[in-house]
């Protein structure tokens, strides 16, 4: 099957010191992959790079054969319509509120929909991540698993296509998680592509069905789902969080 | 050397994304005209206290320490044209981008590093969002409109100051001093004024936003963003007046005579 995003020989870092090495991986369509690796590895560094937040200093990032720092504008605009990324400390616009944190993508992306039905999608949103307070309110007034919602809600108000996802679950009650788990597993459908970082086996035996992991930068091996639960050793050392 | 001309490559490069910006901005940035309109209330109305107060120390100055020289010299009357010389062309815009970098240009660049390190401004990216254009823009137009109204004040109360301190020692109408001054008062003086407060907000924004942006990833660079900005603006806007100054003297040499 032809790769919807291909990594290709990527690295990133100064002259000094690299914290992606040469990485080559294919995400097909329906795809959902695990970046598993000891803390300072380089998953949230990877992971940025296949969003197109950072750019490789050397090799490229393919998104259907284009190569996202080539695009112009109006193709950046269509990537950014079909990719979502939730951070791992949210990065909620502190100075707007969570409403018009909400709002600002679907202005950008949808400008022809009107005020109210773009509030009819906030709340569906918000309601299906389980966010229930005010919209009002500043991010710095939530508590940081609420803002952990909301950063979830703004990733998937445009219905995207590709979904990155650090570090997602840390800061939740076992309630909320289990929550956005589910609204992960329901993404997977519709050949939606998931890459996620996570330290989490149960997560990962969840939802993976494949694990790439990473070492000092570069991919050391990958394994299927099905290899990971088969394979007690690689269980354990996940577990313990220095795959 | 080779440093200081990139990052003055640099700063032009981002100079011109930011001009580019602004077209797209009044075009269909009515979104983001609450963070401008906050920005021209933060920069312009919270600064008219301290700008006032500094305006008629000035205006004062002027006249207490120039009329006793100028009328042993029998020059009464050059008071006029040395107080539009003086607040209006020189010192005016001046003293109004000092105020400028000391409030604004510290808050734009700590904010907008606090936002590089806190993944805001990767966030901006990740929904499609130019931060430029989201976060650099209205901060720009915002300094600018500021350091544009700060100067008109600047000068009108220093004016306005220098005539209460003259009545005081010598009492005249207002209508009388309010003439002769704007009869001292060439267009030439009015266009430089708002010249140089258009450079130096164009400058002040620009050191501001740009050193916000620079940082990488810890906390510990905020404030060192924050003190990049002041110094290079202080810098820019000397060099920008001295240059504007000659300038000026330069085309209007001949009246001056």
């Amino acid at each position: 099957m032809e790769p919807v995003l291909s990594l290709k020989n990527i690295s990133f870092g100064g002259q000094n010191v690299r914290i992606v090495h040469d990485v080559t991986i294919d995400f097909e369509a329906g795809t959902t992959t695990a970046l598993v690796g000891a803390s300072g590895c380089g998953k949230s560094t990877l992971l940025k790079l296949c969003a197109g937040l950072l750019i490789p200093t050397d090799g490229d990032v393919l998104y259907q054969g284009k190569s996202i720092g080539a695009m112009n504008r109006q193709q950046t605009m269509e990537f950014r319509r079909e990719s979502a990324f939730v951070f791992q400390d949210s990065a909620l616009w502190a100075n707007q509120s969570l409403m018009q944190n909400l709002d600002l993508p679907l202005r950008l992306h949808y400008p022809q929909l009107s005020r109210a039905e773009r509030y009819r999608r906030i709340l569906n949103i918000v309601s299906e991540v389980g966010y229930k307070r005010d919209l009002e309110l500043r991010p710095a007034a939530l508590s940081m698993g609420e803002q952990k919602l909301i950063g979830f809600a703004r990733a998937l108000i445009c219905g995207p296509r590709l979904l990155f996802l650090d570090e997602w679950t840390e800061s939740l009650d076992d309630s909320a998680a289990g929550r956005l788990i589910a609204l992960v597993k329901a993404w997977q459908k519709d050949n939606n592509i998931i890459v996620f970082v996570s330290h989490n086996l149960g997560i990962i035996k969840t939802l993976a069905q494949r694990v790439v992991f990473l070492a000092e930068g570069r991919v050391s091996f990958r394994l299927t789902a099905e290899q990971i639960r088969e394979d007690g050793d690689f269980a354990a050392m996940l577990e313990q969080g220095i795959a | 050397m080779g440093t200081f001309f990139s990052n003055l490559f640099y700063a032009m490069g981002f100079f011109a994304r930011l001009l580019g910006g602004s077209g797209n901005f009044l075009v269909r940035g009515r979104a983001f005209y609450r963070t401008l309109v906050m920005q021209v209330l933060f920069t312009f109305v919270d600064a008219l206290g301290i700008t006032a107060f500094l305006a008629l120390g000035i205006g004062a100055a002027v006249n207490v320490i120039g009329i006793p020289f100028l009328s042993r010299l029998g020059q009464t009357q050059m008071i006029y044209p040395l107080l539009i010389a003086i607040v209006t062309r020189e010192l005016g815009p001046l003293l109004a981008a000092f105020i400028v970098i000391a409030r604004s240009a510290t808050a734009i660049a700590t904010e907008m590093a606090g936002m590089v390190i806190s993944h805001e401004v990767e966030a901006y990216i990740s929904v499609g969002a130019d931060p430029i254009e989201q976060l650099g823009v209205p901060r720009f137009l915002g300094v600018c409109v500021s350091m544009f109204l700060l100067n008109i004040f600047f000068s009108i109360f220093g004016l306005a100051a220098s005539f209460a301190v003259a009545h005081l020692f010598n009492p005249m109408p207002a209508s009388i001093y309010f003439a002769n001054m704007l009869h001292s008062l060439s267009l030439h003086d009015l266009t430089i004024s708002l010249i140089k407060s258009l450079c130096f907000g164009m400058i002040i924004s620009v050191m501001a936003i740009m050193k916000g942006f620079a940082v990488d990833r810890a906390s510990t660079e905020i404030p060192v963003a924050g003190l990049r900005a002041v110094s290079s603006s202080f810098v820019w806007c000397i060099v920008a007046d001295i240059a504007l100054s000659a300038l000026y003297y330069a085309l209007y040499r001949f009246e001056l005579r």
